[in-house]
C-alpha cells in the first residue's frame, strides 16, 4: 500500500518533470510544457494507483515502480547536468 | 492484491473510504460552504454590508482619492468591486519599496472599510477547504491532495464495484433495512453526481499541482526558483512588462477611464477589474489593466500595459493555450464567474458529496455490525467517534463559529487572543467537543442513534439562534436585509433557519424507535413544529436546505427519500420489484 502510494508518487513526479523537459526540448514554449506535464501527471498517478492496487505480483510492482523511479530520477539528473 | 480486479477495488474502496472519509467529509463540507464564501463574509462582517457601487464609477476620480490616501505612493493597485463583493482592494507602495498592506476600500466614497475582526468565509472556511489550517510545511495541502487522489480512486473503484450501476440509479428504498437504504442513498448520491465529483476533485488537484509536483518548472527552466522565476512571468504574465523610472516628472497624465474603455473594447466588451499604476508622476509611468474574469469560466486574465502619459499601448500579455486550459479547470473549480443557478448547483452537488461520504460510513457500520464485529471493539469505537464527529460534529462547529462571530464584542481579547482568533478557537473547541461527546456517551453505553440525535439537536439549536443574533446585534433582520438588497445576509439567515428546521426533523425521527418502525412515507417538514425564530418560514428558500442535514438523515435513519429526493427528481421511483436484494460482496 505504502509502496503504491509513495512509489507511484515518486515515479509520477520525476516522469512529469522529464515529460515537461522533453516537450520543451521539442520546441514547446517552456511554461506550456510545464503546465501540460502537470495536467497529465494526475492521470498518470491515478492510473499507477489503480494498477498497483489491482496487481497481485508484488515483485512486478517493485520492479515497475522502483526501477521506473530510479531510471526517471537518473535521467532527470543527466538532463539537469546537460542544461 | 485480491483474486479479481473487482475484489481488489472493493478492498480499496472500503479502506480508503474508512481511513480518509473524515478528511474528505471536512473538505466537501467546507468546500460547499466556500461556494458562498463572500456571502458568509457579508454576514460575518457587518461593516462590509455596503451598497454596490453605481455603474458610472470613475477610475480618474478614484485616482484623485488614492493620492490623498497614499500621498507617498509611487505605485498603487486596485482590484475593482464585483457582483458578490461590493468593495475593492487597495494597496500602495512608495519609492523605497515599502508597501501598505492590502485593505478593503469603498471605491465610491474612496474610504477604507474598517478592518474586520473576523476571518469569516474567505479567511477561514475557504482555506480550511484546501489546507485544513495546517500550515507547517504545507502539511494540510498535502493531506488534502492525498485525500483528493483517494477520492478519485474511490470514485473509480466505486464504479467498478458497482455491478448494477444503471439500475440502482433508479432505485431508492428508503424504508427498507438500514444497510439497504443507506447503500441506495450512497449509490444515488455517488452516481447521479459522479461527473461533478470527478471534475471537482481533478480540478482541485490541478490548482495545487505546483505544490504537489515542484520538480517540473525547475527542470525545464534549469533553475531552482520554482514558481518565482521566469516560469511565473511566462505562465501568468506577472511582470510581463516592466520599465524603470526615468527620473523626469511626467508632463501629462492620460485618463484612466479612457484607457479602461479602450481595453474593454479590445477585449470584446469585458472590462478590466484590476488596475495598477506604476511610477506615479514620473515620465516613465505606466498602467497595467487585467481583464475581468466574471463573464468567463476560465481564470486566465490577459493584461494590457499602457503609457500613463499618453494612454498608448506599450505591451500586452495573452495567456498561452495550455495555460488557458489549465486556468479553465481552475475556473471550473473556483466558480468566481457570475452565475447564480450554477452556484446553487455547485453547493448542492458539494453537499451531495457529503451525503455520499456520510452514507458510506454508515453502510460500513451496518455491515460490520451484521457480521458481529470481526474487528476489535476498540477499532470500531474509534471509527464511530471519527464518523459522528466528522459528520454532525463539523456542522455543529461551523454554526458555533457563526454564533461566536455574533456574540463576541468588537475588540474582544482573551488570554492574548484577538477576536478573530477567539472565533476560530470556538470552532476548534466545539469540534473537539463533539468528538469527546461521542466518545463519552458511547463509553457510558448510549446508543449510536442517541448520540447522532443529540448532536443534531445541538445543530438545530445553534442554527436557530444564529439568525436571531444577527438580527439583534446588527439590526439587519430579514425584512430590512430584503429592503436594502442585502441578499447575502438574507440568504444566510434563510439557510440557517432551514438547517435548523431540517435538523429538527431529523432529530425527531432519530428519536423514534427502530428504523423498521418508521412510517412508509417520510414526513414532510411542514408537519413539524417550526424552529423558534418565526422571522421567516425556512421552507420558503431554495431546495438546498435538505442537503444540509442529509448526511445524518440518510445516515442513521432508513427513510430519507425525501431528503435526497429533493435534489434529484429521478430518484422518486418507489422500490423496484426486487423483493430481497442481495447485498454486495462483503469487504
Amino acid at each position: 500500500m505504502l509502496l503504491a502510494v509513495v512509489g507511484g508518487y515518486l515515479l509520477t513526479e520525476s516522469a512529469t518533470a522529464l515529460l515537461a523537459w522533453a516537450l520543451a526540448a521539442l520546441g514547446m514554449a517552456r511554461s506550456e510544457a510545464v503546465v501540460l506535464g502537470m495536467l497529465l501527471a494526475f492521470v498518470l498517478y491515478l492510473g499507477l494507483l489503480v494498477w498497483a492496487f489491482a496487481e497481485r505480483r508484488l515483485a512486478r510492482l517493485w520492479l515497475v515502480l522502483g526501477v521506473g523511479t530510479l531510471v526517471a530520477i537518473g535521467l532527470a539528473h543527466v538532463v539537469q547536468g546537460a542544461a | 492484491m485480491k483474486e479479481t480486479f473487482r475484489l481488489s477495488m472493493l478492498w480499496l474502496h472500503t479502506w480508503a473510504g474508512v481511513v480518509l472519509g473524515s478528511v474528505l467529509f471536512a473538505i466537501f463540507w467546507m468546500g460547499s460552504l466556500s461556494v458562498f464564501d463572500h456571502e458568509i463574509d457579508r454576514w460575518m462582517m457587518p461593516e462590509t454590508r455596503i451598497a454596490e457601487p453605481p455603474v458610472g464609477f470613475s477610475l480618474d476620480t478614484f485616482a484623485g482619492r488614492a493620492a490623498e490616501i497614499a500621498p507617498e505612493a509611487s505605485e498603487w493597485s486596485l482590484s475593482l468591486p464585483r457582483e458578490r463583493v461590493p468593495y475593492g482592494y487597495f494597496s500602495a507602495r512608495d519609492t523605497s519599496g515599502t508597501s501598505t498592506h492590502r485593505f478593503r476600500i469603498d471605491v465610491t466614497a474612496g474610504e477604507a472599510i474598517p478592518e474586520s475582526e473576523t476571518l469569516a468565509g474567505t479567511g477561514f472556511i475557504y482555506p480550511f477547504h484546501y489546507m485544513l489550517h495546517l500550515q507547517w510545511m504545507n502539511l494540510g495541502m498535502w493531506i488534502v491532495g492525498m485525500a483528493a487522489m483517494a477520492m478519485l480512486l474511490l470514485l473509480i473503484s466505486g464504479v467498478v464495484v458497482h455491478a448494477r450501476l444503471f439500475k440502482d440509479f433508479f432505485t431508492l428504498r428508503p424504508t427498507k433495512k438500514l444497510a439497504r437504504s443507506t447503500l441506495d442513498a450512497h449509490n444515488l448520491s455517488g452516481v447521479l453526481v459522479l461527473p461533478f465529483h470527478v471534475l471537482i476533485t481533478f480540478s482541485g488537484l490541478v490548482i495545487f499541482a505546483f505544490v504537489y509536483l515542484p520538480q517540473a518548472p525547475d527542470l525545464v527552466y534549469g533553475d531552482s526558483e520554482g514558481l518565482s522565476g521566469q516560469f511565473r512571468v511566462d505562465a501568468f504574465g506577472f511582470g510581463h512588462y516592466e520599465r524603470e523610472r526615468m527620473g523626469v516628472p511626467a508632463r501629462a497624465a492620460a485618463s484612466l477611464d479612457a484607457m479602461a474603455a479602450w481595453a474593454t473594447s479590445e477585449w470584446g466588451g469585458t472590462a478590466p477589474d484590476d488596475v495598477r499604476v506604476y511610477h506615479l508622476g514620473d515620465a516613465g509611468g505606466y498602467v497595467m489593466m487585467r481583464r475581468g474574469d466574471q463573464k468567463q469560466v476560465g481564470f486566465d486574465r490577459d493584461a494590457i500595459y499602457l503609457d500613463a502619459a499618453t494612454g498608448a499601448e506599450l505591451d500586452r500579455f495573452e495567456t498561452a493555450p495550455v495555460m488557458r486550459a489549465q486556468q479553465f479547470l481552475l475556473g471550473l473549480h473556483l466558480i468566481q464567474f457570475d452565475h447564480w443557478a450554477l452556484r446553487w448547483l455547485y453547493f448542492l452537488a458539494g453537499l451531495s458529496g457529503c451525503v455520499l461520504i456520510g452514507t458510506g460510513f454508515v453502510y460500513w457500520f451496518e455491515k460490520r455490525r451484521s457480521k458481529h464485529a470481526e474487528m476489535s471493539q476498540t477499532g470500531l469505537r474509534v471509527v464511530e467517534v471519527l464518523t459522528i464527529g466528522s459528520v454532525t460534529g463539523i456542522m455543529v462547529a461551523t454554526v458555533a463559529f457563526f454564533v461566536a462571530n455574533r456574540l463576541l464584542p468588537s475588540g474582544a481579547d482573551f488570554a492574548g487572543l484577538d477576536r478573530a482568533t477567539l472565533e476560530t478557537r470556538a470552532f476548534w473547541l466545539v469540534w473537539v467537543g463533539t468528538f469527546a461527546h461521542v466518545g463519552l456517551r458511547r463509553w457510558r453505553g448510549a446508543e449510536m442513534r442517541a448520540v447522532w440525535r443529540e448532536q443534531t439537536w445541538a445543530l438545530a439549536a445553534l442554527s436557530a439562534v444564529a439568525p436571531v443574533l444577527n438580527g439583534v446585534t446588527t439590526g439587519m433582520h430579514p425584512l430590512r436585509a430584503a429592503g436594502e438588497g442585502q441578499w447575502a445576509v438574507l440568504g444566510m439567515d434563510a439557510l440557517l433557519l432551514a438547517t435548523a428546521a431540517l435538523a429538527v426533523v431529523v432529530a425527531r425521527r432519530l428519536g423514534r424507535e427502530a428504523p423498521e418502525a418508521a412510517p412508509a412515507v417520510p414526513k414532510r417538514p411542514s408537519a413539524l413544529p417550526k424552529p423558534r425564530p418565526a422571522a421567516r418560514p425556512a421552507t420558503g428558500s431554495m431546495p438546498l436546505p435538505s442537503g444540509d442535514g442529509a448526511p445524518e438523515a440518510t445516515g442513521v435513519l432508513g427513510g430519507d427519500g425525501a431528503v435526497t429526493g429533493d435534489e434529484t427528481p429521478a430518484v422518486a421511483r418507489p422500490p423496484v420489484a426486487r423483493p430481497s436484494p442481495e447485498d454486495r460482496a462483503e469487504p
